[in-house]
């Protein structure tokens, strides 16, 4: 089923390959609708009580070098799936009227993408997962460099070249680690279930102490993903730069692949490694969240300030996972989920106001409220989403990630809590500069006419998203329960089996 | 001890007589009709009819057989019948380029099918000979025929130019390496390698002469593949050759000279040795260097692809270091031949396609002609954009997997700093290697770009492409079967 | 049964509110306000309903714990969506309903000719159902849940008239200043739950947690808890908002910033009472934050001239008021100082509002006066409000502020100082308020003359006579037991016996001495009709008097006028140090520091670049050297190797 799941983009951006143009479009939305059903497939056959790889499929790919096609799902990553699946659609949607020149190779490197993402959440093989990891480049960087605005192709090239140049020293670790394999377990292999049983040497303070190197290469090609306070830099570049429908798939889904990896690979594959480096790398989230607030504050241009918001963000999902423990990392899987929901939906209502008016600087905006007033209230209730109110999914997540850093961690917990002050101040800074006030340039000057019925329509779905996992999160929290607990409990020594049978 | 030529010497050495005559019947035919020049699909006619021959006559050997020809000078053992085959392919593709480019249809296609055809023999000499001698004589017969078919081309100044200086060098690095070959003939008395094989480990390491000699041998093999230091001619000559010259040096030389490499370091010459060890670590990491550093600001598109194949040279010869640790890893040597036989294809896939852009005679093509041509030529665009991603080594293209299994086998004897450097080097080629796809995609095309018909070519880039994509995938059957003729 | 009556009294305001959510653009204020008021007024049926159900029940277990859904359930965590409505809970239900239900009754005809009454209503029932959420949530969580829910309510309606920068900026500052509070309520939040593993109240205060004399964690927890009632409750550090919050519409000001929302800190430090008890450390801080509250605010309220000003100052200094009185462990007397100022506050708040409204949105009171005679029901209805605050005997300020002055002084907790700050409060609010009343009612006219002020009509008034009353006669549910024992047969003290056993003794609190109560009850009457006095008369004949004093204290007049230049204070030590910061953070560590390291490094490969092709100048003789040089330097190595 997986591989149905999996594949089945591939085949349609084949099949679009040959459409006439004006059937890409709907024949795209279709498609994606359909490939969110297959995918709810997984969700309705879940079972919530074992902790194991369910839905599995393996098959030899390189024998010689023990590398298999070996895909499953478990509780960490059922959801991410459901993400990458759940935005495909509402992107095409939202950029229905946005994109107009090629769009067919805008739709086909959209659904390579969604192959790419579903393949790294789902693969349990190494060498798999770095192939659908550096699949996943390509796309995103021609989405951002062909459609994108003035600086695209620095800013594509910078994406590219920043992924590439942490990935590769993942790479390499990768390479090693099978070797070891081949010494430990007799025979060379990739499949992340026996690296698993590795215990790979960790001599303390050594310079070239395998493990810590390992895990480093691992964290790096991860936290420029994520990305973590000193490699960020590439994402507001790339998020300015690209047009609404990548900026809502770079920061819904791709950042999720960074924090992802952390938990699927880093963590669970060097135990040791990760006792020594966690408070460096909740410092790291912490002053991610806190930098990421600040300078999103004084940001001119609205999509940065997003993109600074991300980084913020994701700083939480970080501190998050290295709290070690049952509530920190089911918070972070969580605010994966409202992060790619929350900032999705910021993106394309940026993207609606950019449609209509063609800048971002915010000081053209003021006054915007009294004339587009449905659009007013969608962005204020997404930007409660964003800043963790509660009712709304943010604060779920925040929540339970403040509790598992503090109780890990007091003083990261205080510094977090701090977050979420600023995180309110820039972001009602700039409702307020936008929304509220006399009416700006932008608005006296363009006719602008508030949000038609298909941008209502996403809107709604999102909104109603956004309430849905506020107020019943235990729905979608049951999921992930054992998968998390089984991984905290044993995490010095932590080992996945595969659910026998249907 | 006269050598009598048995009926199992010319069985197995048919297929060389059979190029060699074929490659005679065209200029045969155009000195009966005296001197007008046959219509070149004619003369690719017959030139094919050899090739598919002699690929024919190879694979009639039994895949496991290691059959020794001449006194066992020429050995035919499955890393030879591999590299034969493939070379065959190879001058194949590059025959079909030729036929449609500018620069080398005309007048002196019989003599140019000829002198292809001539080099060919020289490579299969190379790649199954053990002999040093049989190997040298090898080695001229493909360079002579080279310098002479760079010089061939209809354009001008920089055709004669670049076919002087690879001459003046090519004949530098042979007379080193003759002068290699002298000093070990004179330190082990035979040039058999085998026999020198077996008496290396206990005779010959101390011996200042042998050590000497096998360096210089090696110089020589390594100028061929234009590694670090005995780089330079390639960029000039690559780029002042016809392009599907181009196309076949850069391919069908390296392939040649590193099966000839394989079987040197497997026969275990340097084995143990471990100044050529170091040695190798640092040419490699600076090959790979000077490379990717150099393609970076080039904006003639055939120059930075000449940059390039210096790099993958580099990453090739990670192989070869593994095979002077460990003479009998069969795996090294698969890696070796896999790397070579992805870049050949990409290579010779993104030559065709520059052919392709060469409409009339002296127009170079610069990078930034390529603009916009993702909207008048998508699928081409989408073609040269796949092959620069292979040579990058993005998966699930065939170019990763190429480096995957070499960066491995680099990892399992510790070369760790050779792994980083090479890592470091493919990040540098992302940079040059997406610039074409930048201008393709990103930019808008000042005017309208079209291309001459050249549908032999566009097979041949065709085929590549399908190539490159398929065994992306399929890498582990490529991988069996050569691992299995082992 | 009660499952239900929970389920109404909390989904009606929430369905009111989506109503007129959705019908956000009619411009019909009478269906829209009267939606929201039945709304409303269910809810206050529904709790007048439990309320009587309660009064039935045995005292031991009188009330219901109903969980509607498990939430969140993480690890050991376990968090349902379950209500918990016992005395306290239904005293502060009936006050939020109840003043409520009377704030929407008065809105109606004060949003009479706004354009977007529906979507003000629509926030309205929204606030009240977060207050609702917050003051009957079983959980720390669910009352965090209303507690942040009402911050974004009172953003919301501070902010109702966006079009106007300065009131946009209010709302926002307001929200910030909560969530710097709410900061604090989670780290508090975080240490209960380290130290009691769960987060259900009943839980927390049965958990025999250790007396905490130091600074422990227990006493950090509670301080963390006290600072968000500062955010929300206005006190000292974080009261800065309240004063700006008045550019809401006034009632809103009357619901929110003088009724309920800003009772949300004491409500939680009562309803945690218990363990607020065990750590007199904390308990001190609270007396002494509250005390001091109560005096600079009052302070400041003397010297303002906008009507919603003062009594948003006297709002933050009552308030200090009840700080005071919880600190020193008077919890009953907290709460009732929280019903009884819930009614004279609102009570002043709507009667400015309908002043307002007579004066066509005139709120400088130096442009009112002698309005006794245009607008007599709201009038008489303030004065009595005037009288009830300034604590004249009977009405219901004198009961509760008396009572919170006594215990200052007769528990243990408490102190002469803190008596002393008190006393001189209330003094200092005897004569703001009726330095208020002379400004705007009694004294010559100001009224300029286009404006000529108006009685409002009915729907407006008649809320305000209804709390009129409850100022006058709801000091009688809480008798202190000094003036009891004065008047002829035993009154209870009301609350006392209704709260029962939830408001934790004070330790070591000794017999009353009626005398000391007595005498000191009096001299605070005295004190407050004198301040009184001295107030009517400067503000109406002596005018040149009061020029004098201000020239002669020049300094400390220019002080107080500028609030103590707090608001700047803030402003140029903490918001401009926080943009300067970002700007440089943005200019040297991302652009400059981070952005230019990979510029360096790309420029570094494009010189090599260079330098490669200077290596390859396409001279021959070059190539021969390089291959010769480098055979040489591999041969030496050999050689000599």
């Amino acid at each position: 089923m997986i591989s149905l799941v999996l594949f089945f983009p591939l085949a349609i951006a084949l099949i679009l390959a040959f459409l006439p143009k004006y059937w890409v479009r709907p024949v795209a939305l279709f498609a994606s609708i359909l490939e969110f059903l297959f995918s709810l497939h997984f969700v309705y056959h879940f079972d919530k009580s074992t902790s194991a790889l369910q839905f599995v499929e393996q098959v030899a790919w390189i024998p010689q070098f023990g590398i298999s096609y070996f895909v499953g799902i478990d509780g960490i990553s059922i959801w991410l799936v459901i993400l990458s699946t759940f935005i495909l659609p509402i992107i095409i949607l939202a950029s229905w009227t946005s994109i107009d020149d090629k769009i067919k190779t805008f739709h086909i490197s959209l659904f390579v993408l969604l192959t790419a993402m579903l393949g790294s959440f789902v693969a349990m093989d190494a060498v798999l997962f770095y192939t659908f990891w550096e699949l996943s480049l390509i796309p995103m960087y021609l989405i951002v460099g062909v459609w994108g605005g003035p600086r695209r192709i620095y800013a594509s090239i910078k994406f590219f070249i920043y992924t590439m140049f942490g990935s590769v020293f993942m790479l390499l670790a990768l390479i090693s680690l099978m070797f070891m394999a081949e010494q430990q377990l007799g025979q060379m292999t990739s499949n992340l279930l026996s690296l698993y049983q590795l215990n790979i040497p960790y001599i303390e303070g050594a310079w070239g102490n395998p493990q810590a190197l390992m895990f480093l290469a691992f964290a790096l090609a991860f936290a420029i993903k994520v990305p973590m306070f000193p490699v960020h830099t590439w994402l507001p570049d790339a998020h300015t730069e690209a047009p609404t429908p990548g900026s809502v798939i770079l920061a819904g889904v791709m950042l999720k692949m960074g924090t992802y990896g952390f938990l699927r690979f880093a963590i669970p594959l060097f135990p040791e490694a990760v006792n020594e480096f966690t408070w460096f790398f909740m410092f790291l989230g912490v002053v991610g969240i806190i930098y990421g607030a600040l300078v999103a504050m004084v940001q001119p241009d609205i999509k940065k300030l997003v993109a600074y918001s991300s980084v913020s963000h994701m700083g939480y999902v970080v501190i998050g996972m290295f709290a070690l423990n049952a509530y920190g990392v089911t918070g972070s899987i969580y605010q994966m989920l409202n992060h790619g929901i929350s900032t999705g939906a910021l993106f394309i209502l940026v993207g609606m106001i950019y449609d209509r008016t063609h800048t971002r600087k915010i000081a053209d905006y003021g006054g915007l409220a009294k004339a587009m007033p449905i659009f007013t209230i969608a962005f204020i209730i997404i930007t409660m989403s964003s800043i963790a109110v509660p009712g709304t999914n943010g604060f779920i997540g925040e929540f339970l990630i403040l509790m598992g850093t503090f109780l890990s961690d007091k003083a990261m917990g205080v510094a977090a809590v701090v977050g979420v002050v600023l995180g309110a101040a820039y972001m009602l800074w700039m409702v307020k500069k936008v929304f509220f006030g006399e009416a700006g340039k932008v608005v006296k000057e363009t006719k602008l006419e508030d949000l038609n019925t298909r941008e209502l329509g996403i809107v709604t779905i999102l909104i109603i998203m956004v309430f849905w996992m506020g107020i019943y999160p235990k729905f979608f929290l049951d999921y992930t329960q054992v998968s998390v607990d089984h991984l905290v409990e044993n995490i010095s020594s932590y080992s996945l089996e595969v659910k026998v049978g249907e | 001890m006269e050598t009598i030529v048995g009926v199992k010497d010319l069985v197995l050495g048919a297929p060389l007589l059979v190029l060699f005559f074929i490659s005679i019947l065209p200029l045969t035919i155009k000195v009966l009709n005296n001197n007008k020049e046959q219509r070149p699909y004619a003369v690719l006619l017959q030139a094919w009819m050899g090739l598919i021959i002699a690929g024919s006559l190879y694979f009639l050997q039994s895949p496991d057989a290691v059959l020794g020809a001449f006194d066992t000078a020429l050995i035919f053992d499955g890393v030879n019948r591999w590299m034969s085959v493939f070379l065959i392919l190879i001058s194949g593709f590059c025959l079909f380029m030729s036929a449609d480019n500018i620069q080398t249809r005309g007048s002196q296609f019989s003599e140019h099918t000829f002198l292809v055809l001539s080099s060919l023999i020289g490579m299969l000499i190379m790649s199954a000979s053990s002999d040093l001698i049989v190997t040298f004589i090898g080695l001229e017969l493909m360079s002579i025929s080279l310098y002479v078919l760079v010089a061939l081309s209809k354009e001008q100044v920089i055709a004669k130019e670049a076919a002087f200086k690879y001459f003046i060098l090519g004949s530098l690095a042979s007379a080193i390496m003759l002068y290699g070959i002298a000093l070990m003939y004179g330190s082990s008395g035979t040039t058999y390698l085998p026999d020198i094989g077996r008496i290396v480990s206990e005779l010959l390491v101390e011996d200042v002469i042998y050590q000497i000699g096998s360096l210089l041998l090696l110089v020589g093999l390594l100028f061929k593949v234009s590694i670090f230091p005995f780089h330079a001619w390639t960029p000039d000559v690559y780029q002042g050759a016809p392009t599907p010259i181009t196309a076949f040096m850069s391919t069908g030389v390296k392939v040649a000279t590193f099966s000839f490499l394989i079987r040197l370091f497997s026969q275990g010459i340097y084995e143990g040795n471990d100044f050529i060890i170091q040695l190798l670590q640092v040419l490699i990491v600076l090959t790979i260097l000077v490379g990717n550093i150099g393609a970076i600001i080039q904006s003639n598109l055939k120059r930075m692809l000449s940059y390039s194949s210096i790099a993958h040279s580099g990453y090739v010869l990670i192989g070869i270091l593994v095979l002077a640790v460990n003479p009998r890893d069969g795996l090294a040597v698969a890696a070796v031949m896999f790397y070579l036989f992805a870049y050949a294809i990409v290579n010779i896939g993104s030559f065709g396609i520059v052919s392709l852009k060469e409409k009339d005679e002296n127009k170079t093509v610069f990078v930034n002609d390529l603009n916009g041509m993702a909207k008048t030529k998508p699928i081409t665009a989408l073609i040269f954009t796949v092959f620069m991603l292979s040579l990058t080594g993005i998966p699930p293209l065939i170019g990763f997997f190429g480096k995957l299994y070499l960066f491995s086998s680099a990892l399992q004897y510790e070369f760790y700093w050779v792994a980083m450097w090479g890592v470091i080097g493919s990040v540098i080629s992302v940079y040059y290697y997406l610039r074409p796809v930048v201008n393709m995609y990103m930019r808008e095309a000042d005017k309208d770009i079209e291309f001459a018909r050249q549908d032999l070519n566009t097979i041949g880039i065709g085929i590549c492409f399908l190539l490159v994509l398929l065994f992306g995938i399929l890498s582990s059957n490529v991988l069996n079967s050569i691992q299995v003729s082992l | 049964m009660e499952k239900i009556w929970i389920a109404i009294l909390l989904l009606s305001p929430l369905l009111g509110a989506m109503i007129n959510g959705f019908r956000f653009r009619s411009q019909n204020y009478r269906l829209a306000g009267s939606i929201a008021t039945i709304c409303v007024g269910i809810s206050f049926f529904a709790s007048v309903a439990l309320f009587s159900k309660l009064l039935g029940m045995p005292v031991e277990s009188r009330f219901f714990n109903v969980s509607f859904f498990d939430w969140i359930q993480v690890g050991s965590l376990s968090v349902p969506m379950a209500f918990l409505v016992d005395p306290i809970s239904i005293v502060m239900m009936l006050i939020i309903t109840g003043v409520g239900s009377l704030i929407h009754l008065f809105s109606i005809g004060y949003m009479s000719h706004d354009e977007r009454p529906a979507k003000y209503f629509s926030y309205l029932n929204f606030f009240i159902f977060n207050m609702l959420l917050l003051v009957m949530g079983e959980n720390l969580l669910i009352m965090f849940i209303g507690w942040e829910g009402v911050g974004l309510c009172s953003y919301l309606l501070i902010g109702f008239w966006f079009t106007d920068k300065e009131k946009a900026a209010a709302g926002m500052k307001a929200f910030i200043t909560n969530r710097i509070g709410d900061a604090g309520l989670l780290l508090g939040i975080f240490l209960l739950f380290l130290m009691v593993g769960s987060l259900s109240f009943s839980d927390i205060n049965s958990a025999g947690l250790s007396e905490d004399t130091g600074w422990g964690m227990l006493t950090l927890a509670l301080l963390a808890l006290f600072v968000g009632a500062t955010g929300k409750s206005a006190q000292i550090p974080l009261y800065v908002w309240l004063p700006d919050a008045m550019a809401g519409p006034t009632p809103v000001s009357a619901l929110i910033h003088a009724a309920t929302m800003v009772t949300a800190g004491i409500y939680m430090i009562v309803r945690l009472n218990p363990i607020f008890i065990l750590s007199p450390n904390a308990m001190f801080v609270i007396a002494l934050v509250g005390a001091l509250t109560a005096f600079f605010a009052a302070s400041m309220g003397i010297l303002q001239w906008d009507i919603k000003k003062i009594l948003a100052y006297s709002t933050v200094s009552q308030l200090g008021y009840m700080f005071l009185a919880l600190g020193v462990g008077a919890f009953t007397a907290g709460i009732f100082h929280v019903m009884t100022h819930a009614f004279f506050k609102a009570l002043m708040f709507l009667g400015s509002g309908s002043v307002i409204h007579a004066m066509h949105e005139e709120q400088d009171i130096r442009k009112m006066g002698g309005l006794k005679k245009y607008m007599p029901i709201t009038h008489w209805t303030f004065v009595m409000g005037w009288l009830a605050i300034i604590g004249t005997p009977f009405l219901s300020g004198f009961f509760s502020k008396d009572e919170i002055l006594w215990m200052s002084v007769h528990s243990p907790r408490g102190s002469w100082l803190l008596w002393l700050i008190g006393f001189i409060t209330a003094g200092m609010t005897a004569f703001y308020m009726t330095r208020l009343m002379t400004l705007t009612f009694w004294g010559k006219s100001r009224v300029p003359k286009d404006v000529h002020p108006h009685e409002s009509p009915i729907s407006m008034t008649l809320p305000l006579i209804v709390l009129a009353v409850l100022s006058v006669f709801g000091g009688w549910l809480g008798v202190p037991h000094g003036v009891s024992s004065l008047l002829p047969g035993h009154i209870p003290h009301l609350l006392e016996v209704w709260f029962g056993d939830l408001i934790a003794p004070i330790p070591g609190l000794g017999k009353a001495n009626y005398a000391l109560e007595y005498s000191l009850m009096a001299m605070s009457v005295l004190l407050a009709a004198g301040s009184a006095f001295a107030a009517y008369k400067l503000y109406t004949e002596k005018e040149s008097l009061l020029a004098a004093w201000v020239q002669k204290a020049k300094g400390l007049h220019n002080l107080v006028a500028n609030k103590y230049f707090v608001d700047e204070f803030y402003h140029a030590r903490i918001i401009r140090p926080c943009v300067e910061m970002s700007k440089a953070l943005w200019e040297f560590v991302d652009v400059g520091f981070i952005d230019k390291i990979t510029y360096i490094v790309s420029n570094a490969f494009q010189d090599l670049a260079k330098a490669v092709r200077m290596t390859q100048n396409g001279n021959l003789q070059r190539y021969a050297l390089y291959i010769l040089a480098g055979l040489f330097v591999s041969l030496s190595f050999v050689v000599w190797g």
